[in-house]
């Protein structure tokens, strides 16, 4: 379309001199004119040839027009309190990895098995303390049957001597 | 830095308020979504702050600082290619509504119907952005957006100058055939 544009406005559109190796080495040179990497004489002489090449022109203004066009990507703007709440960040990070030191990690792990071992005692010894209870009340059993076999017998006084 | 490197908390501040806007663009530009941006951008920096007693004074720290950003988008693109949920889509779709942090670079008024096609452009070239390979997209960014020499961008790729010069060829050819009657 630009170079429709060049025709009409009544430029020169043809270079005599142009040939399909010299445009080839000046397409070529695209990204480093984009860029601004072409020395000032080299970038005289590529936008002379690109603004009387038929072949050229068009190419380089796609080529440019796409950069351009590139350039209209929304920026962003970094919301209130960016630096106040990564530092927030940081420290809250830093204090869940001083929990996470190996020394603390060894200090749950061993504060988890005396609980485990004190509960495994407590355990053992309640079961020991019933069954023990469970033998007593049994003998305190026999012996309260014999006490009344006792009493029974008192109760028929002289009736019976033994 | 030097300052950061020794621990000093105040001076990641200062170059967190130096260095925010140029890292969450990036990112932004990169994944396009504000939020995730900021989210990633504070991971950056706090890297920055753990890995400070790493870094030379030798080498140029806005360098340094992008190599983490690149990095970090890496990992955040990885991270979303490993969960189905979050789409490819929602990977490359930018959202319609604008986000809450998010600003048009062109800030002239414009009619409603001009607003439109501006976004409808701006989402075209945000997808084709996203859609490019890795380091040629982070190659036009860093190019396009935060003006770094070929030298720079090869550092923070770790690879030639040429390669540099190669992959925005690339990028620039694919850009020119998705974003073809835009221009």
């Amino acid at each position: 379309m630009a170079a429709t544009d060049r025709n009409f406005s009544g430029k020169p559109v043809l270079d005599e001199g142009v040939n399909k190796m010299n445009c080839a080495k000046f397409q070529n040179e695209f990204d480093d004119r984009l860029d601004g990497r072409l020395d000032p004489a080299r970038a005289l002489e590529f936008d002379a040839h690109t603004a009387g090449c038929p072949a050229c022109w068009p190419a380089w203004q796609a080529y440019r027009g796409m950069w351009e066009v590139v350039s209209r990507q929304p920026s962003v703007v970094p919301s209130f309190g960016f630096a106040q709440r990564t530092l927030r960040r940081l420290h809250e990070q830093a204090e869940r990895r001083f929990w996470q030191l190996p020394v603390f990690r060894w200090a749950t792990a061993m504060s988890l098995l005396i609980i485990v071992g004190v509960t495994g005692v407590m355990v053992c010894r309640q079961a020991e303390t019933s069954r023990r209870v469970a033998t007593y009340a049994a003998v305190q059993h026999d012996r309260l049957e014999d006490f009344d076999v006792i009493v029974s017998l008192d109760s028929l006084g002289g009736e019976t001597q033994l | 830095m030097l300052r950061v490197k020794a621990g000093d908390e105040e001076a990641l501040r200062e170059l967190i308020e130096r260095h925010q806007r140029a890292v969450i663009g990036v990112i932004y530009r990169a994944i396009g979504d504000a939020w995730e941006a900021e989210d990633i951008a504070q991971r950056v920096f706090i890297q920055v702050f753990r890995s400070a007693r790493r870094y030379k004074p030798t080498a140029k720290f806005t360098t340094w600082l992008y190599t983490i950003t690149h990095n970090a988008i890496r990992n955040e693109y990885r991270r979303r290619s490993r969960h189905a949920a979050e789409s490819f889509e929602a990977l490359t779709q930018p959202s319609e509504t604008g986000e809450p942090g998010a600003q048009l670079a062109d800030s002239r008024v414009m009619d409603p119907s001009q607003q439109v096609v501006e976004r409808e452009l701006q989402a075209k070239i945000q997808t084709a952005i996203q859609l490019l390979p890795e380091a040629q997209r982070t190659a036009v960014i860093l190019c396009r957006f935060e003006g770094l020499p070929y030298e720079e961008i090869a550092e923070v790729l770790d690879c030639t100058v040429s390669a540099v010069k190669s992959l925005l060829h690339r990028a620039r050819e694919t850009l020119k055939e998705k974003l073809y009657g835009c221009y």
